[in-house]
């Protein structure tokens, strides 16, 4: 299937699941291409030779640009009076440089963290989507001239305004972030150097509502991006000093250089005519810091991707080996709270799903039933759909602590899983045997501890083994709560160095690193236990 | 009913809206064995099965010593317990823990379901075997047993938690000649033992050679045959 979805056709989804959280589309594709990323691309690269580059899939005459419209206005959104429409001021810069080409302008939906790799892919021509400007870019990416300048602003709850003013202020607390950003990034500095605790989310959306709900204390972000959310959510105030300035660019991949040097000549245009600065102005966010900017830009001064940020301890500007040696001790951090997680939850699936599988076999008609239902309900929806529930849901009542929810959320769906196993495990021993146990005497607990469950158990001990080992990758679908497991740690050691392979070679390493020796473990056992039968 | 182990009057059994045993009325006393005779299908095992509170039975009784159990109400968990201290069952295929090795499969109600001491019910269990011939094969897990050790096994197993009555369910059907003239001997030195036992069984020459009472099952009905 064609990655390339017609806008219109994408936004008569979008509008058909809008009571959904908005959230869930991005982060299920964002995760499914995590990981196809981790287990495919990685192998991939080593397969293809390096002079094979994936060839653009472009439809002819158009000028194909991918962006997230998740993020919303004003940058890329559904038109809430036509929702088969895109609008934003990126929507209108993409037409413009369109018109520019001589070409009609084509909108491919790729999620935010994603852009750069697509793009690098030819998925499209162009990314535009609030894509920010940094030293990672400019090494890996051909980026656009800047077309607009923003600051990054710290975001408190209204009560803290005059607590939590710089960075500085907000030791041992926890500041969250999307992902992969400049401002991610400086809160990582900032762990460092003030002792805070970044948390790394898919989205701009959720920092807010959990920093209005006490679960952040603080939000550092753009303040389009800032300013966007007070209108909508009240409950906390944008601190007036600016933490860093950044720019937004259009990012091409690098061997389309030519093609990047056109569309700088239209934007430079656009800053001149005052194109953009009508753009802007029409979505509300032209301020006094873009003439300066265009100034610069159109007087050919170089323009750094990012103050506030010291560009050389990034790890854009490393080799390859030095940003990897860097990176380790992160990924294997996350990949101990992949296992833990995988380990814990898996005991606590375990427990109940035994204690499900015995009630459907041995319950009333009513427990029956109810088990029944939860067993489907929790098959029959995604995962992904119950952490949201769990974690965002029913925050208003119950507010979970992230790993707490992660934990809670996939415990309870494989417990479903786990339950079926043990059902028909238990219903796989034969009634003679049990017949002849209760004739013997026994009671019917001391059938089920005695007779059947050792059984049952032995059979059920290989699809436990698998479960396991897909319990151990699923774990990855918990960064949409702000846990930072292993997949979510090398997305950000891909974003951040600008490529896949390596990242991507050593996640798959550690995960089969710990899932070969689950499997190897789980074979002895069932080898033990044939031999103690057999 | 100092005499009479077992008192079956008028049980009438139907699954569903099919007739299975109708008007079934026989006495055993002590020490006897009695032979259910019958073609397959005819209800000797569903007899069985209802005699030792397996099968709910829709009209009748069934007295097993001082324990009456009548039809309708289901067995309560303490009727079941008696029930199960005075009937024993063998059956057809002997249904033995796949997982426990044979002398396990001996001692494990004797010393969860009875109390008794684990030592204690070990040596009975070993000395059950020794009397039934497998005690060499005490070790063996019941994938390993050929059939007519198997039903040694269970046998063992049965007499293990000691029933007044213990029933069995077609005995000879895995067995050889020679193994039937054994399993003959064995049955002899049971009722020796004065134990009491219903054997359900389409082998005529099995049942005539050590039954002291043939009943033949026909259809869901029982006919006296011969004493």
């Amino acid at each position: 299937m064609s990655r390339t979805i017609l806008a219109g056709q994408w936004l008569n989804l979008k509008t058909k699941f809008r009571s959904l959280d908005n959230s869930l589309t991005a982060f299920r594709q964002n995760h499914v291409r995590a990981l196809i990323k981790v287990a495919s691309l990685a192998a991939l690269a080593a397969l293809v030779p390096p002079s094979v580059s994936a060839a653009p899939s472009l439809r002819a005459g158009e000028f194909l640009w991918a962006g997230d419209p998740e993020g919303g206005a004003p940058f890329v959104e559904a038109d809430p009076a036509q929702p088969d429409r895109l609008v934003g001021f990126d929507v209108e810069i993409a037409d413009l440089i369109a018109r520019g080409l001589g070409r009609k302008a084509g909108f491919i939906n790729v999620t935010f963290t994603s852009i750069d790799q697509s793009i690098e892919r030819g998925d499209a021509e162009i990314g535009l989507s609030g894509i920010e400007d940094t030293p990672a870019r400019r090494d890996t990416m051909a980026p656009t001239v800047p077309y607009y300048q923003f600051r990054e602003v710290l975001s408190v709850r209204d009560a803290d305004t005059s607590r939590f003013r710089t960075l500085a202020d907000l030791r041992g607390r926890r500041v969250g972030t999307l992902g992969g950003t400049i401002a991610y990034e400086i809160l990582l500095r900032a762990e460092r150097d003030f002792g805070i605790q970044a948390v790394s989310y898919d989205d701009d959306v959720h920092p807010y509502s959990d920093l209005v709900i006490g679960r952040l204390d603080a939000v550092l972000l753009d303040n389009v991006l800032a300013e966007r959310r007070r209108r909508a959510l009240p409950g906390f105030t944008i601190q007036p000093q600016s933490v860093a300035v950044g720019h937004y660019v259009g990012v091409l991949a690098a061997r389309n250089a030519p093609l990047r040097d056109a569309i700088d000549e239209i934007l430079r245009g656009a800053m001149q005519d005052g194109s953009l600065e009508s753009i802007f102005r029409k979505w509300g966010v032209w301020n006094d810091d873009q003439p300066a900017l265009y100034a610069r830009v159109l007087a050919g001064e170089p323009v750094a991707p990012v103050i506030g940020l010291d560009a050389t301890a990034g790890t854009a500007t490393l080799s390859g080996w030095e940003s990897t040696r860097r990176y380790l001790p992160s990924l294997l951090r996350a990949s101990l709270i992949t296992i833990v997680l995988s380990c814990l939850s898996m005991g606590l699936a375990v427990v109940l799903g035994v204690a499900i599988a015995s009630g459907r076999v041995y319950g009333s008609r009513l427990t029956r039933a109810l088990l029944t239902g939860y067993v489907e309900i929790m098959r029959g929806t995604p995962i992904l759909l119950q952490l949201f529930v769990l974690y965002y849901g029913i925050a208003a009542a119950i507010r979970l602590p992230a790993f707490a929810a992660a934990l809670l959320g996939l415990a309870l769906n494989y417990a479903a899983y786990e339950s079926e196993i043990y059902r028909g495990a238990l219903e796989a021993v034969p009634t003679g045997q049990l017949e002849a146990a209760r004739i013997l005497g026994l009671s019917e607990r001391q059938v089920l501890m005695l007779v059947r469950g050792p059984q049952a158990f032995r059979l059920a001990l290989a699809p436990m083994t698998n479960d396991f080992v897909a319990l151990l990758k699923d774990s990855s679908l918990v960064s949409v709560l702000t846990v930072l497991e292993l997949t979510k740690q090398t997305q950000i050691f891909a974003t951040n160095i600008g490529s896949w392979v390596v990242p991507g070679l050593l996640c798959a390493a550690l995960y089969l690193a710990m899932s070969l020796p689950l499997a190897a473990l789980a074979r002895r056992l069932e080898r033990r236990w044939k031999r103690a039968t057999a | 009913m100092s005499g009479i182990v077992l008192r079956v009057q008028a049980l009438g059994l139907r699954r569903g809206m099919r007739g299975v045993l109708e008007g079934v009325t026989f006495d055993v006393p002590r020490g006897e064995l009695v032979a259910l005779m019958g073609p397959s299908g005819s209800g000797k095992t569903t007899i069985l099965r209802a005699i030792a509170g397996l099968e709910p039975f829709q009209s009748g009784t069934v007295q097993v010593e001082d324990l009456a159990i009548d039809s309708g109400a289901w067995l309560t968990p303490t009727t079941v317990r008696a029930l199960r201290r005075k009937v024993g069952m063998v059956f057809q295929f002997h249904h033995l823990f796949e997982h426990l090795p044979a002398i396990k499969n001996v001692w494990l109600a004797p010393v969860h379901a009875y109390g008794v001491p684990l030592r204690e019910a070990e040596r009975r269990a070993r000395e059950l075997l020794a009397v039934l011939g497998v005690e060499h094969r005490a070790a063996a897990l019941p994938r390993e047993l050929s059939g007519g050790e198997a039903q040694r096994v269970a046998i063992a197993r049965a007499l293990a938690v000691d029933p007044p009555l213990l029933l069995m369910d077609e005995p000879t059907a895995s067995l050889d000649q020679a193994r039937r003239m054994e399993l003959r001997d064995l049955l002899r030195g049971l009722l020796r033992d004065g134990r009491t036992l219903i054997v359900a069984t389409h082998d005529e020459e099995f049942a005539r050679g050590c039954a002291s009472r043939v009943l033949r099952v026909m259809e869901g009905r029982v006919f006296e045959v011969e004493s």
